[in-house]
């Protein structure tokens, strides 16, 4: 594996410095005075104001549910309720946003104080999708303070606002612009919830915007102008706080449960919030389930539209995991590679979807129409390739910190090394992270929305295209499949020659 | 006198069993080799652990169902005894009252322990700028204050030379008298502290 470290590295630099030099060479060709125009500051200023908005709420309801989950009583609850919250890593953003309009929508079972279909809505969506991701981060957070500070403060008789005070606080704000900045770079960079629920053309973000240069006007200048603000901001973030991104998660040491410091009115009030949650939960699940149960199912599902979707989009998931989980291995050969982990992690909210896409179709998609599917598979495997990365990386380091002395002394050969020692140990962590990023793929929507949707849809695709015309139960049909075969693509992945794993 | 009458653990797939006597105002040494239970026996007697069967009695009050912060104890830990983000003042003060708000006399009373543990030029210090033996003065410092009549020390002298143990616990013999502090202390450092000891228990 370690030769093909130089080749996927060249490979990559080949993509990304020639989609960059080629969008360069477009817009020198504009004036770019023609390309920074009223409708692109609109369009920047309501990316940031959005994304703003979004992760602010997003973080305060994040640290009040995280809080809830560590300090409430029903263990068993907080264990599923933490375990579902997990759900929209994996879930579809279109399956998401189908479940919030079918509760919150025109004819929802919840009426809101504004339109889903409205710049309060996108918001909205933004903080349901990414309050998961806040509780996820700042439960780190929790679990890195000491047992023993935990202790002293049941010892010494600590109230509830003294142990926030003295404990929880100063380490929450110490990790919060950890939280804040890949919540914002993610709502900036949002794609589908602004595509499906923005009003008017000038209320998106700039990948929505990049989406609608390239469908309808063809401009090159103006979607080179568009990509290269969307990088430069990303890049500015990243410039900014290169030390903010990764979370130092080293351990789990909290003891909650053996010494619960908060008093009884106030886990009484964070039961109530766990419980909420669960309800939340429920009723998303029940929406969803109505909705197909009411659409004419068979219609849907025995159409030859549905079954050539499901097929792509397996064909495109599975084809995107083995590239990326195999790129990911490669790369971690690389030991410069291995230094630079932490910002290719970020790499896929500073470079969304369709700014990859649009970057790589200018620089050779517009050459080769016939092939798209391969340029979307290219796509998805590229924007899971540091999920990958992350995932097989800490097992690998694990691998050689146990056997690096004897492989050594045995003197195995590169292959054998990878061949005996390296594949067997690395078993597991290899299916996940090939089942992970199938997940990705299967949900994508930006990639293949780009290149090729309405005569290859897949079904994130042709799901997109019944919401289009306004119908919300074929969507759910859809919706529901992706579910299912996300759940039992999951599933199939990780039972995957179990014994070997084992061994 | 606090007595651990037939008090018993099973939590980590092997039995722990304690039965010992230490009298009011005695200092006992508890040692033996790591992973016996000597700090589970603290935990225990502190309330972090329940014990599955027998009791633990302080002055024939039969402490097994009382709240950890109202039990008579103040207990010293291996580490993390300090907050990283509270000066050496604060994380002392927490031993007089977790409101951080000292009125003179306490201010005093602190200054007073701090200069008997040598750790007075520390006091607008953070513990990151500490060495390992300064913390644990500071933690001492902190137990001390307390004024608690059954002192649990879990290896209180971790990181500290022969000069500052010694003077360590010359401090914790001048609060033993003035107070007759019941003081359980788990520690390796044997020879050390063996001639300071009423009674020595190796698990």
């Amino acid at each position: 594996m370690r030769s093909l470290s130089y080749p996927i590295i060249l490979f990559l630099l080949i993509l990304i410095l020639g989609s960059l030099g080629s969008l360069f060479i477009v817009s020198y060709a504009k004036p770019w005075q023609t390309i920074f125009d009223d409708y692109l500051y609109d369009v920047l200023s309501f990316s940031l104001k959005q994304a703003f908005i979004s992760s602010f709420l997003s973080l305060i309801i994040g640290l009040l549910m995280t809080r809830s989950h560590i300090h409430a009583t029903n263990s068993s609850l907080k264990k599923f309720v933490g375990k579902a919250l997990g759900l929209p890593f994996i879930l579809p953003t279109m399956v998401m946003i189908q479940i919030l309009l079918h509760l919150f929508g025109h004819n929802g079972w919840f009426k809101l104080p504004f339109s889903m279909y409205s710049e309060s809505g996108i918001i909205f969506t933004h903080i349901i999708l990414n309050v998961p991701f806040v509780v996820f981060l700042m439960r780190q957070v929790w679990e890195e303070i000491p047992q023993e500070h935990w202790r002293t403060a049941k010892h010494l008789g600590f109230s509830s606002w003294q142990f926030w005070k003295i404990i929880e606080w100063p380490m929450v704000r110490s990790y919060l612009l950890h939280a804040f900045v890949p919540v914002f770079l993610l709502c900036f960079t949002s794609f589908t919830p602004v595509l499906i629920l923005s009003p008017t053309p000038t209320q998106v973000t700039l990948e929505v915007a990049i989406y609608q240069s390239f469908m309808f006007e063809l401009d090159f200048g103006n979607i080179v102008g568009l990509v290269l603000l969307q990088l430069f901001v990303g890049l500015l973030i990243l410039f900014l706080f290169p030390n903010l991104l990764p979370f130092k998660h080293e351990k789990t040491s909290y003891m909650v449960k053996s010494v619960e410091i908060v008093s009884r009115a106030e886990r009484f009030f964070h039961d109530s919030i766990i419980y909420f949650t669960l309800f939340v939960l429920l009723m998303m699940g029940l929406a969803l389930l109505e909705t197909t149960l009411d659409a004419n199912m068979f219609e849907v599902y025995f159409s030859s539209e549905f079954f050539m979707s499901l097929i792509r989009s397996t064909l495109i998931a599975c084809l995107a995991g083995v590239i990326s989980t195999v790129a990911a291995v490669g790369l971690l050969k690389c030991p410069f590679i291995q230094t630079m982990q932490s910002y290719i992690s970020i790499l896929p909210v500073v470079i969304p979807t369709v700014t990859l896409g649009a970057g790589l179709y200018i620089f050779i998609g517009r050459h080769f129409p016939d092939l798209s599917l391969l340029f979307v598979i290219l796509i998805n495997a590229l924007v899971g390739l540091p999920f990958a990365l992350r995932l097989l990386q800490g097992r690998l380091h694990a691998v050689h910190r146990k056997y690096h002395q004897r492989i050594l002394e045995i003197r195995l050969t590169p292959e054998q090394q990878w061949k005996f020692v390296e594949k067997p140990l690395l078993y597991p962590s290899l299916k996940l992270s090939f089942a992970l990023v199938t997940a990705i793929s299967f949900g994508d929507l930006g990639a293949i929305i780009l290149f090729s949707s309405h005569e290859n849809p897949t079904l994130t695709a042709l799901m997109y295209q019944y919401i289009e015309s306004l119908d919300m139960q074929g969507s759910a049909c859809i919706a529901f499949a992706l579910l299912v075969c996300i759940s039992a693509l999951f599933i199939f992945i990780q039972n995957m020659g179990g014994t070997r794993a084992k061994n | 006198m606090l007595k651990i009458d037939q008090v018993g653990f099973h939590g980590y797939g092997y039995p722990l069993h304690y039965n010992f006597e230490a009298p009011s105002g005695s200092l006992t040494l508890i040692s033996g080799p790591s992973g016996q239970g000597k700090t589970t026996l603290l935990s225990m007697i502190a309330g972090f652990i329940n014990p599955q069967g027998g009791r633990i009695i302080f002055n024939n009050q039969v402490l097994n169902n009382i709240a950890i912060n109202k039990r008579p104890i103040s207990m010293l830990f291996q580490d993390h005894n300090l907050f990283p983000h509270l000066s050496v003042y604060y994380n002392a003060a927490l031993g007089l009252t977790s409101s951080l708000k000292l009125t003179p006399l306490e201010k005093e009373t602190l200054e007073h322990m701090a200069s008997e543990l040598g750790i007075l030029q520390l006091l607008d210090k953070y513990p990151e700028e500490l060495s390992g033996g300064q913390r644990q003065r500071v933690a001492l410092a902190r137990v001390l204050l307390r004024k608690r009549p059954l002192l649990l020390l879990d290896e209180p002298f971790v990181g500290l030379d022969q000069f500052h143990i010694r003077k360590a616990l010359e401090t914790i013999e001048k609060q033993r008298e003035k107070y007759n502090l019941t003081i359980l202390l788990v520690s390796h450092q044997y020879e050390l502290i063996e001639k300071y000891a009423d009674q020595i228990i190796v698990i």
